[in-house]
């Protein structure tokens, strides 16, 4: 479904990306792992579009990557990204006159969730902790091919995180894909299917969560340990 | 795009309200001057509405280019450039909504224009008297105020040109800065030196353009810089696709 062939990302002297290949498949939740500056984020916003590789090419349905795949993916990027005027309704109704994926009555029940319910304050006016739950809320609410989640649950208080990954598991349907970066593995853990460990922008290791726990005999928290002590 | 437009004039609402606030205070100025017939308020009006007047048509091109360069230079551009919208719907709203401000500023701009007119005129028996001299010597050079209107509307018309074709020269600057040269120190100098380069290579080439004899009268002389105008647009035009093409497969945000 989603294909990452040769991916290479550098920033003058600086390789973001060495070379990454990668194949998502539809219908699992996928963990994509690594420490800061591993890639992942670069990697997330290729498969956007909001960056462009310096080489490889990334194609949804064998469509690369355009207006025409943008419809079908949904991004929550680690920055706030929302225009300052807006409220969490204005925010609601930019992603209903955008993406026809957008579901409006699972958005506003998120916002009731997650206590960001008062449709008129606006985004400038929220704390970090709130703006880190709207921006879930909005990426999740589109039911979209491939969501890609950058860092969901930094900043958000343990019953915000449970709601998100509830939301998440309730939600998924074998038509989506959900690609998760997180540095709190452990509670990705739980509810993904596959697990991609990305290190100074190569994949060092991926595959079926469960095969690599049986591989490695290690949990795939353990797994990270692992890899990314070395 | 025509989505994108409504945010985007929306993102501008409250520069461009302030603005126009402050033009309708100083017409009410301008009105209760003349219907009080109070010459030095009226003169003190008519100049600060002149000033206003740029100062519009200042915050249009600066409101246009601000609004670009804020979305190359900050995460608010991840709200635009993630939706399904093409490089050229994107700048093409943000042409598109400087351009219902153009059309809205040049209307405004004309009403108030005859209506300041035809009150003076009739408050001012001096002015109506001016007016009358002026005519008689307008006729006898073979103008009519038919011809005059035309002027002042190729006037905007001229003016809006130029200024959207330096919008796009500099939308093409900082879209250079923001793909060529953006791992570069200092490309927003660059980006500046760039915009100032393009503008003095479209006036070079503007200045070997020959004049064209076209009609007579006011109509001749309005129009014999055509080809000029047509380069504007021309420029215009390229700086619009190089801008959206650079952006497609060059821009990372």
């Amino acid at each position: 479904m989603l294909k990452c062939e040769g991916i290479v990302k550098k920033y003058m002297s600086c390789t973001a990306i060495q070379n990454i290949s990668v194949d998502i498949l539809p219908g699992k939740i996928y963990a994509l792992l690594g420490p800061n500056g591993s890639g992942k984020t670069t990697l997330m916003k290729i498969i956007t579009g909001l960056i462009k590789p310096t080489q490889g090419k990334v194609t949804l349905d064998g469509v690369s990557v355009s207006p025409a795949t943008k419809a079908h993916v949904s991004y929550m990027p680690t920055e706030n990204y929302f225009y300052s005027y807006m409220t969490t309704k204005d925010i609601g109704n930019f992603y209903k006159d955008f993406y026809e994926d957008f579901d409006m009555n699972l958005y506003k029940k998120l916002l009731v969730d997650l206590n960001l319910d008062n449709s008129k304050t606006k985004v400038s006016n929220m704390s970090s902790g709130m703006m880190a739950k709207l921006k879930v809320a909005v990426a999740i609410s589109r039911r979209s091919a491939v969501t890609l989640l950058d860092e969901p649950l930094n900043g958000i208080d343990i019953i915000a995180r449970e709601k998100i990954i509830n939301t998440i598991t309730e939600n998924f349907n074998p038509s989506t894909t959900y690609i998760i970066s997180s540095h709190l593995v452990d509670e990705l853990e739980k509810i993904i299917d596959s697990a991609i460990f990305i290190k100074d922008g190569l994949v060092v290791e991926s595959g079926d969560a469960e095969a690599l726990r049986q591989t490695y005999d290690k949990t795939i928290v353990d797994m990270y340990r692992q890899i990314y002590a070395e | 795009m025509f989505k994108l437009m409504k945010y985007e004039l929306r993102r501008n609402l409250t520069a461009i309200i302030i603005l126009y606030t402050l033009i309708f205070a100083l017409e009410a100025y301008a009105l209760y001057s003349m219907f009080a017939k109070d010459q030095r308020g009226t003169a003190i009006a008519f100049v600060f509405l002149l000033f206003g007047g740029f100062a519009v048509i200042m915050l249009v091109f600066i409101v246009a280019i601000q609004s670009y360069s804020k979305e190359l230079g900050s995460k608010y551009s991840y709200m635009t450039f993630m939706t399904p919208t093409s490089t050229y719907g994107i700048i093409g709203s943000k042409l598109l909504s400087t351009g219902i401000i153009a059309a809205f500023t040049t209307i405004i701009a004309i009403l108030l224009i005859v209506l300041d007119y035809n009150i003076f005129i009739s408050q001012f028996a001096e002015a109506k008297n001016t007016e009358d001299i002026l005519t008689q010597l307008a006729t006898s050079m073979g103008y009519d105020v038919s011809a005059l209107l035309i002027s002042v509307l190729v006037n905007f018309i001229v003016l809006w040109i130029n200024l959207f074709t330096s919008i796009c020269m500099a939308y093409l600057a900082i879209t250079l800065s923001a793909t060529a040269f953006a791992n570069k120190k200092f490309r927003g100098i660059i980006s500046f030196l760039i915009f100032l380069v393009l503008n003095y290579i479209i006036n070079k080439i503007a200045g070997y353009l020959p004049v064209v004899e076209i009609g007579t009268g006011v109509l001749n002389e309005l129009l014999h810089p055509i080809l000029s105008y047509l380069l504007s647009i021309v420029a215009m035009i390229g700086a619009f696709l190089g801008s959206a093409i650079l952006l497609d497969k060059k821009v990372s945000l």
